[in-house]
């Protein structure tokens, strides 16, 4: 007998076979009655099945003694409440087992942590740290991150974590669903964005991965009720590596697969290892995806190796697959960043940006030089950025102001140079205001009013990531990002929600309690953030405790720093919670003091401090110089009134040139100063401010008083649906403010025109649109040279109000300078997006003008350019050949127009284009091709009709809120629909559409 | 038969040697440092290297291992491969110690054991170890395989790790696993049979030298 098959127990010689239950217990040596052993001795089948037994005995003996430990006493992991079933893999990190957890029986996977040295208090710590990580994992809610139900330790001092059981493949066993490559890759890309998104929650708790590897990343069926298979990609091991002290302190080499490290794990630098770390491994991941092999040649030692992914370039991923698109590689590589400011600065950056290629929209891995280079083109050279001015260019950035990509060798040395001269301070603040900035503005094309709304729920998010350790992992970072998060609410003013102010008091008190514990009573950052503390407590009215803090932070900082710009920060800070304590004779002297201190230090570090200063100072002047009866002699009040005039005219001056024309210290300036007017209409701060504002109505006072509410106002409501009006108006006299106080040509007022810009185009108005646009392009020449990038942004976005405001020829001409620009840049720099686009403009503009045998020319030349660069399916190659379109029909060939139409109308609609100017041409291109072969008379034409006329209604109603009837197409639009009309018998119509077209 | 697991799938030592020679040959890689790296850090552990640090000790001797064998350092007529990774396993948890005890005073230490007074027991002692935390590594592997590879019902896998493994009583594990005590003592048995000769196959591939 085998003990597979046994037979009945028996006691007797002849009786039937041993049962297993008795092999059993002889096999584990106890000792054969006399019966069973003269059984024994007679059936040859028992003794085998003994001897099996014995064997299998041992190994299970030795199998406890091997796994007896990991697995407890009695059969550990015993937890209450779940059934563990089975192994579901054992590494160096713990087992995993399958289990089930018996109130819902829901699968769940129990991982068992390897037990720290028992009873030491080191394992007590370890394990407690252990607990720690544990509560921020489960705080984790995302569906493609791996659920955290509970942790529990077990008598033996094993951790025990219960989570999510994810029943899927790892994403290199994964195959993309899809019937050829094109959708494959598409198929990946889209459970990418969601793997971005789950590292991106994680990211928020602050919670890093470290080991992000495709073994980490399981792609799991789901099932619904279509036939298409939807896909749910979750992240595995958060954290674990953390939680499991597998990284290393090895100086150079690194835990698990090296090849996913980055260039600061390879590097050793564990102290640099943050978010943007998982971001380098997510570039990774996606290129080994993408081209089926890793970024580098990984040969040689490890050292080599990381070397290699320290230093070396990645090999491009097209050079691995041509097929792949150049967005793609552009992304990819932005991930892969050596630097990690020049990564994105977010996994949900990433995640949108391919998101962005998937929808067919300009990728902003691309456009990133021609924002950069803007931005700090614009700001670099006023010394401080200023958050507020950030928070704009974030805007103007995000809402498609700058969208277009540059990369030029131009670009590469600037971006260069300034990546030297950039702070490492400045690069932590901007990254991490960056970062919330993008978290805050969701919508691609957010609408200024809603400002302060969006920021606010980005404090909101920044203050959670704060107090649940976010930044843990950097002090540094985490107090700057305390300091930045209190300093950008403080400079805010307006009203704030006394909850915000709160968490912002909140957060900086305990950030002041770790900083005390990790570097004792004082260090500058302690300085730094008692006067952010101060800030916040003087915005929340409780002076006395304010100036008590201010006056510590101030007195440290002189300690600690010396005398400077620090200081004087302090002193200023102190001087404004006099101020608002009703002391202003304190105040001023103060002020006067730290004045005489400014003086003496460089324009860039002393500018915004003397400003403030000033209109500290005179702000006590102008209160004594407001009341009823002067407090001193006619000579006394003569001189205060000079001084206050001085005052005012430094500040103003000092103010426009570093801030944007917006932020709300620059129009707390200019109120002073109208208020300065109103008291002494003779002098001259009165009679520049005439200059500008003289001839309205109430007064000098009163206008500015009403223009700068205007501007601060619309800030705060909630979203408007229509466009607020009057606003470019305002900002037009502020530039001419500006102007006249820092000269025509000062780059400062670049900024302004900017903010004419966008103000302007939500008012649809087209002219000052341009002509700033324009008027920005001229200094920027003049200040940074003629061909330079900056340059070329200008012009490129003066082109379409242009042609919408009926200025054609100009525009033809100005789009041929971009082009010219373009030209200048060495083919191999060149950007074909860019290019290609100014190409299409510059058609477009001598379409417009008449000109359509040149225009087609220069059409196809940029439907060439932009299909080798971003292929037939993005939205400006469909956009270029509607355009196109127009210009054949225009020239007789009808049919081919209809086409080519036709074309790009089905590519905006797959893409789902939502931008309705662009729309908008490509319908018209269709329906104006169409109308020019109408079929004979019947039901084909008729049909023929009804499509023109659903085509072009949306289309000309569209247009005429953008532009008007001085756009020649929208002219051809209108006469379409009136012949549309006409032939349909829709008189109403016809009327109608005469009516708007200006005819009777 | 089924395939082994995923890290004896290079089957012997002999070939995956060889393929390490192509660095760019991620997969050996992965297969060398999931074979090693577990046995490593409970070697360590074993000789007193504290729970924190043996992740460490075993990152550091496979980086060694690895730096030494692209250098050629490794003779094969000199002795097993096992050997060779056992003996740089062993210095680099020496160092360990050694450094654990200089930062932290006197008093502090762990291997006393290990050291040479009898450097023939000494070094039998650490290859029993060796062996001991091997085996361990294998069995994990092993019982992973056989739940992957699908041939035994989850019941059947459950009777053999609560009776065999987790020593819980046959009547017990029978009612757990809602069988008879005659069927757990059959299902315990197929999985042993099983597992040994899985045991042995993994051994022997691990094992293997030229």
């Amino acid at each position: 007998m085998s003990a597979e098959a046994p037979g009945q127990t028996g006691d007797e010689p002849g009786s039937p076979c041993l049962g297993a239950e008795m092999i059993d217990r002889l096999a584990l040596g106890r000792e054969p009655s006399g019966i069973i052993a003269e059984h024994l001795l007679a059936c040859a089948s028992c003794r085998a099945a003994l001897h099996v037994a014995q064997e299998d005995a041992e190994f299970a003996q030795r199998a406890r003694q091997l796994v007896g430990e990991e697995l407890g006493p009695v059969g550990a992991p015993r937890l209450p409440g779940y059934v563990v079933q089975r192994v579901v893999s054992a590494g160096s990190q713990g087992v995993v087992y399958r289990a089930v957890q018996e109130s819902t029986h829901r699968n769940v996977a129990v991982k068992c942590f390897e037990p720290g040295e028992s009873g030491t208090s080191g394992a007590t710590r370890q394990r407690a740290r252990a607990e720690r990580e544990v509560e921020i994992l489960a705080r984790l809610r995302h569906s493609n991150v791996v659920g955290i139900y509970e942790s529990r330790v077990l008598a033996d001092g094993r951790l025990v974590v219960i989570m999510e059981y994810v029943d899927g493949v790892p994403l290199d066993q994964w195959t993309p669903p899809g019937q050829n490559a094109g959708e494959k890759r598409r198929a990946l890309l889209r459970a990418f964005v969601s793997i971005c998104q789950g590292v991106h929650h994680a990211h928020l708790n602050g919670v890093i991965h470290r080991d992000l590897k495709p073994q980490n990343i399981l792609i799991a069926a789901e099932s619904s009720g279509s036939g298409a298979v939807p896909v749910r990609p979750v992240v595995v091991d958060f954290g674990i590596a953390r939680l499991t002290s597998v990284s290393t302190t090895m100086t150079g080499d690194f835990a698990g697969t090296p090849a996913y490290a980055s260039p600061e794990q390879a590097a050793g630098s564990h102290d640099a290892i943050d978010a943007l770390t998982d971001v380098y491994s997510l570039g990774v991941v996606l290129y080994r995806m993408l081209a089926g092999k890793m970024p580098y040649e990984l040969t040689g030692s490890i050292l080599d190796i990381a070397r290699k992914i320290a230093e070396e370039p990645a090999i491009p991923l097209r050079q691995r697959d041509a097929s792949i698109a150049r967005d793609i590689e552009a992304i990819v590589d932005r991930a892969m960043r050596k630097q990690k400011e020049r990564r994105y600065q977010s996994a949900a950056a990433l995640g949108r940006d391919i998101e962005r290629y998937l929808d067919g929209q300009p990728v902003e891995a691309r456009a990133e030089s021609a924002a950069y280079v803007l931005r700090r083109t614009l700001m670099v050279n006023r010394g401080r950025v200023a958050l507020a001015a950030l928070a704009f260019l974030a805007l103007l950035v995000g809402g498609g102001v700058v969208y277009s990509s540059l990369s030029s060798a131009e670009a590469s040395r600037r971006l260069a140079a300034e990546r030297q001269a950039q702070a490492r301070l400045e690069s932590a603040r901007a990254r991490a205001v960056t970062e919330v900035l993008r978290e805050a503005i969701p919508a691609p094309d957010p609408s200024l009013p809603q400002l302060k709304l969006l920021v606010s729920a980005g404090f909101g998010r920044l203050f959670y990531r704060l107090e649940f350790n976010a930044f843990a992992d950097d002090p540094e970072v985490d107090q700057q990002v305390r300091r930045i998060w209190g300093g950008i609410y403080t400079s805010f003013g307006g009203e704030k929600a006394a909850a915000l102010i709160e968490y912002s008091e909140v957060s900086l008190r305990n950030g002041l309690v770790r900083l005390r514990l990790t570097h004792g009573r004082e260090h500058p950052e302690i300085a730094e953030t008692l006067h952010q503390l101060a800030s916040v407590l003087l915005v929340r009215r409780r002076y006395a405790e304010a100036e008590r803090v201010a006056r510590k932070a101030m007195e440290m900082r002189l300690r600690l720093i010396g005398p400077g710009a620090t200081f004087e920060e302090s002193r200023l800070l102190l001087a404004k919670v006099l101020m608002a304590s009703k002391r202003p004779q304190e105040a001023a002297d103060l002020a006067r003091e730290a004045l005489k201190a400014l003086a003496a230090l460089p324009e860039n570090e002393s500018d915004r401090l003397i400003a403030s200063m000033s209109v500290l100072r005179a702000r006590v002047l102008l209160d004594e110089l407001g009341r009823d009866v002067p407090l001193g002699t006619v000579a006394e009040v003569s001189d205060q009134s000079q001084v206050c005039e001085g005052l005012l005219r430094v500040a103003l001056t000092r103010r426009l040139r570093s801030l944007p024309i917006r932020d709300s210290e620059t129009l707390a300036s200019i109120a002073a100063a109208a208020e300065f007017a109103s008291l002494r209409p003779e002098s001259e701060l009165s009679k520049l401010l005439g200059q500008v504002w003289g001839s309205e109505a109430g007064g000098v006072a009163d206008a500015v008083a009403r223009d700068v509410a205007m501007v601060r106002g619309t800030d705060d409501g909630p979203h408007e649906e229509s466009a607020p009006t009057g606003r470019t108006a305002v900002f037009q006299k502020m530039l001419k403010l500006q102007e006249l106080l820092l000269g025509p040509d000062d780059p400062a007022i670049v900024n302004t025109l900017l903010t004419i810009m966008r103000a302007a185009e939500r008012e649809f108005m087209l002219t000052p649109r341009w002509t700033a646009s324009l008027r920005a392009a001229d200094v920027l020449a003049r200040e940074y040279g003629a061909n330079d990038l900056s340059v070329l942004t200008a012009l490129t976005q003066a082109v379409p109000p242009m042609l919408f405001d009926g200025e054609a020829e100009r525009a033809a001409e100005v789009a041929a300078r971009a082009c010219r620009i373009h030209a200048s840049i060495p083919d191999e720099s060149r950007d074909e997006l860019l290019a290609g686009n100014s190409e299409r403009v510059l058609a477009w503009a001598l379409a417009v003008s008449g000109k359509h045998v040149e225009a087609s020319e220069r059409y196809q030349a940029a439907i060439d350019r932009l299909t080798r660069c971003v292929g037939e399916h993005h939205h400006t190659t469909a956009l270029a050949q509607a355009q196109l379109a127009v210009t054949l029909t225009e020239l007789g060939q009808v049919r081919e127009g209809e086409a080519l139409a036709r074309r790009a109308l089905r590519t905006v609609d797959e893409l789902g284009v939502s931008a309705l100017d662009q729309v908008g041409h490509v319908r018209f291109a269709v329906a104006h091709a169409m109308l020019k072969k109408l079929p004979p008379e019947g039901p084909e034409r008729r049909a023929a009709l009804d499509e023109a006329r659903e085509l072009l209604t949306p289309s000309a109603e569209t247009y005429a809120r953008v532009c008007g009837l001085r756009y020649p197409w929208y002219r051809l639009m209108l006469d379409d629909l009136i012949m549309v009309a006409t032939l349909s018998g829709r008189d109403a119509d016809v009327v109608r559409w005469r009516a708007v077209r200006g005819q009777e | 038969m089924p395939e082994l697991d995923p890290i004896f799938a290079t089957r012997t030592t002999t070939r995956l040697l060889d393929a390490l020679r192509d660095s760019s040959n991620e997969p050996v890689w992965s297969q060398i440092d999931a074979r090693y790296r577990p046995v490593i850090r409970g070697l360590a552990r074993r000789i007193g290297v504290p729970e924190g640090e043996a992740d460490d000790v075993a990152q550091q001797s496979l980086a060694e291992f690895v730096r030494c064998f692209r250098d050629g350092r490794y003779d094969r007529t000199k002795g097993r491969l096992s050997s060779w990774i056992l003996s740089i396993a062993h210095h680099t948890s020496l160092a360990a110690i050694r450094r654990r005890r200089r930062d932290a005073g006197p008093g502090v230490g762990g291997a006393d054991d290990v050291d040479p007074a009898d450097p023939a027991s000494a070094e039998r002692a650490l290859r029993s170890v060796w062996n001991e935390e091997r085996d361990r590594v294998i069995l994990h592997h092993a019982m992973a395989t056989l739940h992957d590879e699908g041939s035994m019902d989850e019941r059947t896998l459950l009777a053999f790790e609560l009776s065999a493994l987790r020593g819980v009583p046959a009547t017990e594990a029978a009612s757990q696993c809602q069988m008879t005590v005659e069927q757990l003592y059959v299902a315990r048995s197929r999985v042993t049979r099983r597992l040994r000769v899985m045991v042995r196959e993994m051994t022997s591939a691990f094992e293997e030298d030229a």
